[in-house]
């Protein structure tokens, strides 16, 4: 494949090419928005998932 | 997608992405975090402003940097990014405010043709889910990778 064909074809891609960094793995897991982290738990738990 | 995105970083397990929007207020630094409900295999889709000084999340602010469909291409990267990885999981989205849920709303509209290729999406109506509609002024969305028999 020649870089103009690879270009195309990255710029195509619906899953992006993503760097690892680190620094970010202190927000795994870290509740941002409690509220509305309950809110989506209080929903879920009234009408679940989709049949 | 095709529309133009912004480059992202992640956490190592890909559940926290982080991104610079470019616009008329200059550089503002984005987060998009993927959180585990009590429900198991559903994430809720958390999004907003970082701090840098502080490393806080804002959901609340409304930056208006002159970049808004690239910024919600960038976020929807990210739930093919997520998906890729956690192929079975469910995404819920809703939006701090009722505008930032109208928001959503038009993004997922805009690449509604797009998203429907690839995802199951459904909205939140009156406590039930329904099959995404352009037309209809959903509360939540709920998204799911289709799955490849």
């Amino acid at each position: 494949m020649n870089s103009s064909n690879l270009l195309t074809d990255l710029k195509k891609r619906k899953t992006p090419i993503v760097k690892i960094d680190p620094s970010l793995n202190q927000y795994d897991g870290q509740i941002l928005f409690p509220e509305k982290l309950e809110k989506a738990n209080q929903m879920l738990k009234k009408i679940g998932l989709p049949k | 997608m095709i529309l133009p995105k912004y480059p992202l970083s992640s956490s190592s397990q890909l559940m926290t992405f982080e991104f610079e929007s470019e616009g008329k207020f200059g550089k503002v630094a984005k987060l998009v975090a993927y959180q585990p409900t009590n429900l198991n295999g559903v994430y809720n889709l958390a999004f907003g402003d970082k701090n840098t000084e502080t490393g806080q999340i804002n959901d609340r602010v409304i930056t208006d940097n002159g970049d808004r469909d690239k910024v919600l291409a960038t976020v929807a990267a990210t739930v093919y990014a997520f998906t890729d990885k956690y192929s079975d999981s469910w995404v819920y989205l809703i939006g701090s405010t009722k505008s930032r849920t109208r928001l959503y709303r038009m993004g997922i509209a805009k690449f509604f043709d797009e998203l429907n290729q690839d995802f199951e999406v459904y909205g939140q109506l009156n406590d039930s889910w329904e099959k995404f509609r352009r037309d209809t002024e959903f509360e939540g969305f709920l998204v799911r990778r289709k799955q490849i028999n």
